[in-house]
């Protein structure tokens, strides 16, 4: 069976797919890493008021 | 940045299945239009994670990456026809786009000598293993030699950099200068091999002519382009020491350019003819990037992006004839006016691209070139006009000679262009002029 030519061959796509979510998964877990070290430099530590949002998500 | 590693990585199981081909491809263009979605706009490196990171220069080429090696399984659909290890050829174009994906992105210097080199063995057995003739061999030798000669000294530059300013991040390059003639000799010969320069280009026209139209595809749309792109990323901290002996590399490639595509004029092989236009083409980048001025960073940007493009596509149109006709002979392949006449609207689409006519990125990277090669030196107009005219003329010449005259009488059978040619040929001469549309992006990297 085909609708427009997508066949049941296309559940293969899951797999490249699946390795975005793994790969976006290392991708956010290094952000969260990178946010021990967020508004704590010397440069741009100071512009950050306590109470404040952090300057990036 | 990880994102899209961990998708290529994930699409190598599917290489060795049966009948993937077409899904492989399709696969591609998801991770291409994903990509795409990132819409990396800044001269900073965004995305960082795990020493990868794009700003707009890699963002560009990891993009004309993507593109080519879609187009590259587009263009091998004999090899699946006759399932000529078409797995392996699989698993080989997405192993090169792994490499060239990681080279661009990494920001660390020894990452990026390695990712660079590594990129070279499946070129090499793009050539070793689909070529067409026993001469292959020794053309992949010269490839091998040719670029891993030079690529030692880059190896021990980068070592003795991080031992001189312990640094090997790209980015942090901008903050050193180091005035030392080996260490430039070292550094940036590697990349002139690579792209090629004249004297050291011997060896493209060889792996050209023995190569797949894939082989020749992604060499004429890639590899080339690494070259440029670690000039680009390392003249940063090698300026004072370039601005004295910068007159050297860019006579050669003027001068050397002149000569080429004189020479072209002298090819009978329509493979060989077109890799001699892309060293012509290469020469003005490498003056382009040796002067290091804003217009000349700039336009040998895009033309690195424009030639990838265009000469990918004429490969692609020298193996349409290759294929009907089983010569790239020019003396063969005439009169093909009357046997494909909607085929020769793609010659001439593509030659008159290659000549740096309107609308394409091409012009308007020989504009920034010349522009920023005259506030150079005023002589230089002297070889720019040459390289300018001659080029027009090999591109009109190859036209020419192909598509008017008599045909070939020893033709046995023929058949016309069919529909996934017409399309490849198109994915070529899109982007290269509709993205001079909005060439700004390409314009504030710098």
């Amino acid at each position: 069976m085909a609708i427009f030519g997508i066949t049941t061959r296309y559940v293969w796509f899951a797999v490249p797919i699946g390795g975005y979510l793994v790969g976006k998964y290392l991708d956010d877990q290094e952000t969260l890493r990178m946010t021990n070290f967020r508004d704590k430099s010397m440069l741009y530590g100071g512009k950050v008021k306590p109470g404040d949002p952090p300057s990036w998500p | 940045m990880m994102k899209f590693l961990m998708m290529m990585i994930f699409m190598i199981p599917l290489c060795f299945m049966k009948n993937m081909f077409w899904m492989v491809q399709m696969m591609l263009m998801l991770m291409m239009f994903m990509f795409m979605n990132l819409g990396v706009k800044l001269n900073l490196f965004c995305n960082l994670s795990y020493m990868m990171s794009c700003d707009i220069m890699s963002y560009g080429l990891i993009l004309l990456s993507i593109w080519i090696s879609i187009l590259m399984i587009m263009a091998s659909e004999n090899l699946y026809k006759m399932d000529y290890y078409v797995n392996f050829f699989l698993f080989n174009v997405i192993f090169l786009l792994i490499m060239l994906y990681l080279t661009f992105s990494t920001l660390n210097m020894f990452m990026f000598y390695l990712f660079f080199e590594g990129s070279l063995i499946p070129t090499l057995l793009l050539i070793i293993g689909w070529g067409y003739q026993p001469e292959r061999i020794q053309a992949g030798m010269y490839l091998l030699f040719y670029t891993l000669f030079v690529s030692l000294p880059l190896l021990i530059g980068i070592f003795y950099m991080n031992n001189e300013m312990n640094c090997m991040i790209i980015y942090f390059l901008k903050f050193f200068n180091l005035n030392n003639y080996l260490l430039y000799i070292s550094m940036i010969l590697a990349f002139l091999v690579k792209m090629p320069m004249y004297f050291v280009h011997l060896w493209l026209p060889k792996a050209h002519v023995e190569a797949p139209v894939s082989g020749s595809m992604i060499l004429a749309g890639i590899m080339l382009k690494l070259g440029g792109y670690g000039l680009l990323r390392l003249m940063i901290f090698l300026q004072e020491i370039n601005m004295k002996l910068n007159y050297i590399w860019i006579v050669i490639s003027l001068v050397g350019g002149f000569y080429i595509s004189l020479k072209c004029f002298c090819q009978i092989d329509i493979k060989s003819l077109i890799a001699y236009s892309s060293v012509a083409h290469m020469s003005i980048v490498i003056s382009g990037i040796m002067i290091m001025n804003y217009w000349g960073f700039i336009g040998s940007y895009i033309l690195m992006i424009g030639h990838g493009l265009c000469s990918s596509g004429m490969f692609c149109l020298a193996n349409i004839s290759y294929e009907r006709l089983h010569s790239r002979s020019l003396y063969i392949n005439k009169g093909m006016m009357n046997f494909m006449p909607s085929m020769s609207l793609w010659w001439f689409l593509l030659m008159s691209s290659n000549m740096a006519a309107p609308p394409s990125l091409n012009l308007m990277g020989e504009i920034s070139l010349i522009n920023s090669l005259m506030s150079w030196s005023w002589i230089s107009m002297l070889m720019l006009m040459l390289i300018s005219f001659f080029s027009a003329g090999y591109s009109l010449y190859l036209y020419s000679f192909i598509q008017h005259g008599n045909y070939y009488s020893g033709i046995y059978s023929y058949y016309t262009g069919v529909s996934r040619e017409y399309l490849m040929l198109m994915l070529h001469w899109l982007p290269l002029n509709i993205l001079v549309l909005k060439i700004d992006y390409s314009m504030i990297w710098f």
